[in-house]
């Protein structure tokens, strides 16, 4: 049963080089449209997008995204969770809900587009080359 | 009814006597114990900073014993070296000398052959020695001893041995044979599990040795190697890890010294600092590898210096029964180097030391071939090809690096205020105050001076001279004197004044000393207070030179990236002889 059961998860566990390949412009442009104002609908419409395009091209899907926040003061950060379709914008004294808390110092360097974060706490940052740090 | 009066006037001058004695006695024993305490936290201090230095003086002796002993035995396994294998460089000085007289005929076959013979019975187990003596038998055209030569070589090294062949054949011209000894010593191969030789074909393909063919022969190998090792991700996994660990030798030193204010103040200075260190080594990994990118290795003229090059690093490489010796010999001068530190010594030869192993997989030659060069032997081209085909692990490493030292700074930088003020018995203890520097100063430095009024002044106020209690006594006694002298004598009511106001005259110079000793507390408070404002404005100024520091360290991060990405395009370029024409400077026939 043991022996299986380690096929089965090596069978369907993502290939690492599929995960570790450029997330495409499509995904980048859909992490922007977080700063600006989106309806429920809207926001159901896009994480459910990103859900599928993650599904497919990388076999992963992560918890959420986090980025900074352009919509102005006095936001400054902000989170889209994928599977609650919820888009949170965050203030600096805001508390910001684990685990896409260890994320904000990595947006903060400026340095990435947005920080992918996963259910296991691990963070995925995201170039603006649409490369990701695995 | 005088006697009386006389009497019990004595008594209380008596007692007064003893009251004022006692306040003396008190105020002086609380004056030792002050000093007893003073001179009880000194010595502690100096006791701890004894043990630190017989700590540190032990560490010293025992390094020092570890260098001697280290030097020592360097010694010996170099003597143990050239008793045991001193014999094998003849050999191979003999290889190389053979090689270059065939090129200009001053030797006689007859020579050639008795050397070879000669050292094919002075080294046995030595692959080399009946290659020699293959080379005198194909000079002297006897096919048949040069068959029987090469076949006793390949028995004791297949791979060296046809590496050696593939190579001569090369240098003499023999295109189809060199070939066909190639694809024999790489079929043979298990990219899992090489030997170090492996670095010399590396070597080969970086210096042209195998001519276009051969090139290509290799580089589908290669290329097939590594799209079978890097499928399993333990391996890639692995090879990013030694690129990690390299960018971590690059970390810069600590510069707390920069900040000395920072660090008394605020307790996330230790990460801020990690921070600003782990920022540095972008600039020290552009130093060294912009330094390899903007090279341009000069081709030597004669394709026979190049395989002459790799030859001789062929034949002069350790051999595999030599590297427990070389191993050990490498152990000792890494103590040497770290002044008789054992731990450090281990630690960097945890990372050193694969380049020595015996067996490794094909991406890890690739890794260490970048890394330590040295240790495979392998040159500088090929060490630049090495690091332009590990280029997707250093830019991964690097990016990982980047990323864990980013998400460690600390969201918010605090500064901490606490402690004790002591002076003349009187301590003072100011409870925990807490700021974040994400707040403005001057909104910190009134939150600070207001922590400190709140404390100082009902515990200055403690220490004003309690005139209340103090006057129950003398007044009662001044009241029942009185009382007295207006019903007994009114002498009484005189003797009731002058203890009255002794009393009172007592009391007050008492007072006075207690508002003195107010002030003076007042005053150590209120410098300490100033002091306290004046470290956290050091502190705050002291912020933003940090996080200027570490901007503009970080700030090199994209040029890293675009560093190895250059490598990754130079090293193609940088093999000028990989496509070279085969018959381009080859000399022709033996």
């Amino acid at each position: 049963m043991r022996s299986t059961a380690g096929q089965d998860r090596q069978l369907f566990q993502p290939d690492h080089r599929q995960r570790r390949k450029a997330r495409h412009a499509g995904i980048l442009e859909a992490a922007h449209r977080c700063d600006a104002g989106l309806d429920a609908a809207s926001r159901a419409q896009l994480s459910g997008w990103i859900r599928a395009e993650y599904e497919r091209e990388f076999g992963d899907v992560p918890l959420g995204l986090f980025s900074l926040c352009h919509l102005g003061p006095p936001y400054i950060d902000h989170r889209l969770d994928l599977w609650q379709s919820i888009l949170e914008h965050y203030a600096p004294a805001d508390v910001v809900p684990a685990p896409f808390a260890q994320a904000r110092m990595l947006v903060r360097s400026g340095a990435y587009e947005f920080v992918e974060v996963y259910a296991s706490g691990e963070l995925r940052p995201v170039l603006n080359d649409g490369s990701v740090v695995t | 009814m005088p006697d009386l009066d006389s009497t019990i006037l004595n008594r209380v001058n008596e007692v007064q006597g003893l009251v004022v004695r006692l306040e003396q006695g008190v105020g002086q024993v609380s004056m030792q114990v002050a000093t007893v305490g003073q001179q009880a936290q000194e010595t502690r201090s100096e006791l701890q900073q004894l043990t630190r230095d017989f700590q540190k003086y032990v560490l010293d002796a025992q390094k020092a014993v570890n260098l001697q002993l280290a030097q020592t035995q360097i010694v010996g396994v170099e003597a143990q070296l050239e008793h045991q294998f001193g014999h094998y460089k003849v050999v191979r000085n003999v290889a190389t000398g053979m090689l270059q007289s065939f090129d200009v005929g001053l030797v006689s076959d007859a020579t050639v052959r008795q050397t070879g013979e000669q050292l094919m019975m002075e080294t046995p187990r030595y692959w080399l020695a009946p290659v020699l003596v293959a080379m005198g038998a194909w000079l002297a055209d006897d096919p048949e001893r040069c068959d029987r030569a090469v076949r006793t070589a390949y028995e004791r090294s297949a791979s060296k041995t046809s590496l050696f062949m593939a190579l001569t054949l090369r240098r003499q011209g023999r295109e189809e044979g060199s070939l066909r000894w190639l694809r024999h010593y790489l079929a043979a191969l298990d990219p899992s599990e090489l030997g170090r030789e492996f670095a010399m074909i590396l070597e080969s393909v970086s210096q042209g040795a195998f001519g276009p063919a051969g090139v290509t022969l290799i580089q589908q190998r290669l290329d097939e190697w590594r799209e079978r090792l890097l499928s399993d991700e333990s391996r890639y996994t692995a090879q990013v890890n030694r690129w990690r660990a390299e960018i971590d030798q690059h970390v810069a030193p600590s510069a707390s010294d920069s900040y000395p204010r920072l660090v008394q103040v605020s307790p996330q200075f230790r990460e801020l600092d990690a921070a600003l260190s782990r920022a540095g080594a972008h600039e020290n990994l552009i130093r060294k590898y912009s330094a390899m990118a903007a090279e341009e290795p000069t081709p030597a003229e004669r394709l026979e210096d190049q395989v002459d090059d790799i030859l001789d690093l062929l034949v002069t490489g350790y051999d595999d029964e030599e590297l427990p010796l070389r191993r050990e010999h490498a152990e000792h001068h890494a103590v040497v180097r770290h002044e008789g530190d054992k731990v450090a010594a281990r630690r960097s030869l945890d990372t050193d030391l694969l380049a020595l192993d015996k067996k490794l997989d094909y991406l890890t030659i690739q890794s260490e071939s970048a890394l330590a060069p040295d240790k495979l032997g392998v040159s500088r081209a090929t060490q630049r090809m090495a690091v332009s085909s590990c280029h997707d692990w250093f830019a991964q490493a690097h990016a990982a690096y980047s990323r864990d030292y980013r998400a460690a700074i600390p969201a918010d930088v605090e500064a901490v205020f606490e402690g004790q003020h002591t002076r003349e018995g009187v301590v003072f203890q100011l409870p925990r105050w807490s700021g974040s520097f994400n707040r403005p100063m001057e909104e910190l430095e009134r939150s600070l001076a207001s922590h400190w009024d709140r404390h100082v002044q009902p515990f200055i106020d403690k220490l004003a001279y309690k005139w209340g209690t103090n006057l129950v006594a003398p007044i009662a006694v001044t009241v029942v004197l009185l009382v007295c002298g207006v019903a007994v004598h009114p002498a009484i009511m005189l003797i009731a004044l002058l203890v009255g106001g002794g009393w009172g005259l007592y009391l007050w110079t008492q007072a006075q000393a207690a508002e003195k000793r107010q002030q003076d507390v007042r005053n150590m408070l209120h410098n300490a207070k100033q002091n306290s404002l004046q470290q956290l404005r050091g502190a705050g100024a002291e912020v933003v030179d940090w996080s200027n520091a570490f901007k503009r360290a970080d700030g090199r991060e994209p040029e890293v990236r675009a560093l190895i990405a250059d490598l990754a395009l130079a090293g193609n370029a940088a093999s000028p002889y990989e496509r070279r024409v085969a018959d381009n400077g080859v000399r022709t026939g033996a």
